[in-house]
């Protein structure tokens, strides 16, 4: 128990008006101290305060951002309690923050009371913890306190929020007969792509004899491989920028939870690298399963403090699958990921950049900030730009998201066309007929 | 939820009501307390009930006790200054002043920790208002009849003591202590028959 602001003031109160009534030889110092004086003594008479039992439930344990659940708090009560405060502490993993609710009550001995907290995933995706209640109790005459923290955690995952992507068939078409689309790459399979000149390596029993005979020259059946595509979402959480324009873990969480979602949904094969310095990655697999294991991944994307691994920049071949697509999304802000990225380009991995850009997020500064900074940010700008140059230069495509929405910029380089180098293991950028990736 | 100082559902204690009734009635009394020896005596006291009804309208609006403190310390300090001035009205002020800043800081503290929009339920507001609003009341209505049975007694024992020995405010003093002794030990043999 505490002696409460009241008590503490009664106290000081009493002292000084008794020492000035005495002193000063005035009995109305003295009258105007009597009921400070008798109040002090009023815990005396207090009943022994004990702890309410509580007990928390969670209704969901996974959430997708922008619902809410709620959580479920018992309360019983030991004693008499004039007025309990509870307050229930959420605290985001990921990104430490903390939020509290509050709710008061009088408790009788006995009494079961049943409080709801509204859980809100509004500030983003992330591990939310919930169930650490912190209790703030005070006698009937106020002049006491007691508090206490009761921790029940319990954790909810709260995976980001999945936007359709549409028109963004960066890699390969609609197939005529074997599911939806077909492997961009060519190799051994049963449907037809197309007819080439025999080249050293090829197969003998694929000769087409009759075309052969008719042009004079050796032609090959070249045909789609009979299995779709590996996709390898990088996502690079060695730096964070947030601002009003947004949060860039949280809105590449999203590009990335869009992306998987998009390509198991076709029966490819999806996996995920957390790029914070060290490589622990979920390697492609198809399926809901897969995807589910993604968005739990990506709930847990956080801001890398490790600064140790400088020199993580070579993706191990292992994790990687041949004639696979990488998407990196990125703000490029830390060297390492830019050397990451640079280095997959450099081994002819089919690379699609995911630029978002910092500046876009934090909004503009104000007029003084924005003048000495001008200068600064304008070379930090040219860096940046310098960055994506070299890339591109190296057959990575960059896609530049406005907002949060990735969907509009993929179907924008989409559109463009097939300017992506042929990738390693013979990866072209479009089936022969057609002739581009659309 | 009504924001009406008197409600349709009025003679019903609803939380917003009493919220609002306390929050403005508070400051009222203070200004009140304030403004009686104004009239009487000095205009300086026109500025001690400005202070004091500022700081407490604003520690209820804030749920910040600290103005509230201020609030009763200026108002002490004030009278401490305007006493010589008051004259023999000064000490009968000052028997009406410890109560009334007493009931002032009773019902504000009570009133600066509920939080009408932490309660889940509204019939929580009644309950919570019994639990601490009454008991505040009846703190300020004992503190008062202490005050008077104290006065009456000191006044009533002053003449038959030699002030050399005893002056008035060592008589308030012991009498306190006496009249407090007495509360408890009734309330410990009241506890122990209960038992």
């Amino acid at each position: 128990m505490y002696l409460s602001a009241k008590a503490k003031l009664y106290l000081y109160l009493t002292g000084t008006l008794v020492f000035l009534g005495i002193a000063l030889g005035r009995p109305e110092l003295m009258l105007i101290s009597l009921p400070f004086a008798v109040s002090l003594a009023l815990p005396l008479f207090s009943e022994t305060t004990a702890l309410p039992d509580l007990a928390a439930e969670i209704e969901n344990s996974e959430l997708v951002e922008g619902s809410e659940t709620t959580l479920h708090l018992t309360v019983k009560g030991k004693a008499k309690i004039p007025l309990l405060k509870i307050t229930h502490e959420l605290s985001i993993f990921n990104s430490g923050t903390v939020l509290r609710e509050q709710r008061q009550l009088s408790l009788d001995k006995g009494e079961t009371r049943k409080l709801k907290f509204t859980i809100s995933t509004s500030p983003g995706p992330g591990r939310y913890r919930v169930g650490k209640f912190s209790l703030c109790g005070t006698d009937k005459s106020g002049m006491l306190y007691f508090k206490n923290f009761i921790r029940q955690t319990m954790e909810i995952s709260v995976f980001p929020a999945i936007n359709t992507l549409e028109n963004v068939n960066l890699v390969n078409q609609p197939r005529l007969y074997h599911g939806y689309y077909t492997s961009p790459f060519r190799g051994e399979g049963l449907e037809f792509s197309e007819i080439k000149e025999y080249r050293h390596g090829d197969s003998l029993k694929h000769i087409n004899w009759k075309k052969s005979l008719k042009w004079g020259n050796l032609l090959v059946n070249d045909r789609y491989l009979d299995r779709n595509i590996d996709v390898v979402i990088i996502v690079d959480s060695l730096s964070q920028a947030k601002g009003p324009g947004g949060n860039y873990l949280h809105i590449a969480a999203r590009g990335a939870a869009s992306l998987a979602h998009y390509y198991t949904g076709r029966n490819d094969r999806v996996g995920l690298i957390d790029y914070d310095g060290t490589i622990d990655p979920i390697l492609p697999q198809s399926g809901s399963a897969q995807l589910k294991k993604i968005l739990t991944r990506l709930s847990r994307l956080r801001e890398s403090q490790l600064y140790v691994a400088k020199k993580a920049a070579t993706i191990p071949k292992r994790v990687l699958p041949p004639q696979g697509v990488i998407y990196g999304l990125t703000c490029l802000s830390d060297d390492r990921a830019y050397n990451m990225f640079f280095d997959l380009a450099s081994r002819g991995f089919y690379l699609v950049l995911i630029y978002i850009s910092p500046t876009g997020l934090t909004g503009n500064l104000n007029s003084e900030e924005a003048e000495t900074d001008s200068f600064t940010g304008e070379i930090w700008e040219l860096r940046q730009e310098a960055k994506i140059a070299s890339l591109k230069s190296l057959g990575a495509r960059v896609a530049r998201p406005a907002g949060d929405r990735i969907g509009p910029a993929l179907a924008e380089i989409a559109a463009e066309g097939g300017s992506g180098t042929g990738g390693r293991g013979g990866f072209k950028t479009g089936p022969a007929k057609g002739g581009d990736l659309r | 939820m009504s924001t009406r100082l008197f409600p349709a559902n009025a003679g019903k204690i609803n939380k917003s009501s009493l919220q609002q009734f306390f929050s403005i009635a508070l400051p009222l009394a203070g200004t009140g307390a304030a403004l009686y020896p104004a009239l009487a005596v000095s205009a300086w006291w026109f500025f001690g009930a400005a202070a004091v009804t500022g700081l407490l309208s604003a520690g209820i609006k804030a749920k910040n006790f600290t103005f509230l403190q201020a609030g009763a310390v200026i108002l002490i300090v004030i009278y401490l200054f305007s006493r010589p001035a008051l004259g023999a009205a000064g000490f009968i002020y000052g028997v009406f002043m410890g109560p009334g800043v007493f009931g002032i800081l009773e019902l504000g503290y009570t009133l600066t920790l509920l939080d009408e929009k932490t309660l889940p339920l509204d019939t929580d507001a009644q309950k919570t208002a019994r639990a601490l609003l009454l008991p505040a009341l009846a703190r300020t209505l004992l503190g008062s009849a202490i005050v008077i049975i104290v006065t009456a007694g000191a006044l009533s024992i002053a003449p038959l003591v030699d002030e050399a020995v005893l002056s008035l405010p060592v008589v308030f003093f012991l009498l306190t202590i006496v009249l407090a002794g007495g509360l408890y030990l009734v309330y410990r043999g009241l506890v122990a028959g209960r038992r």
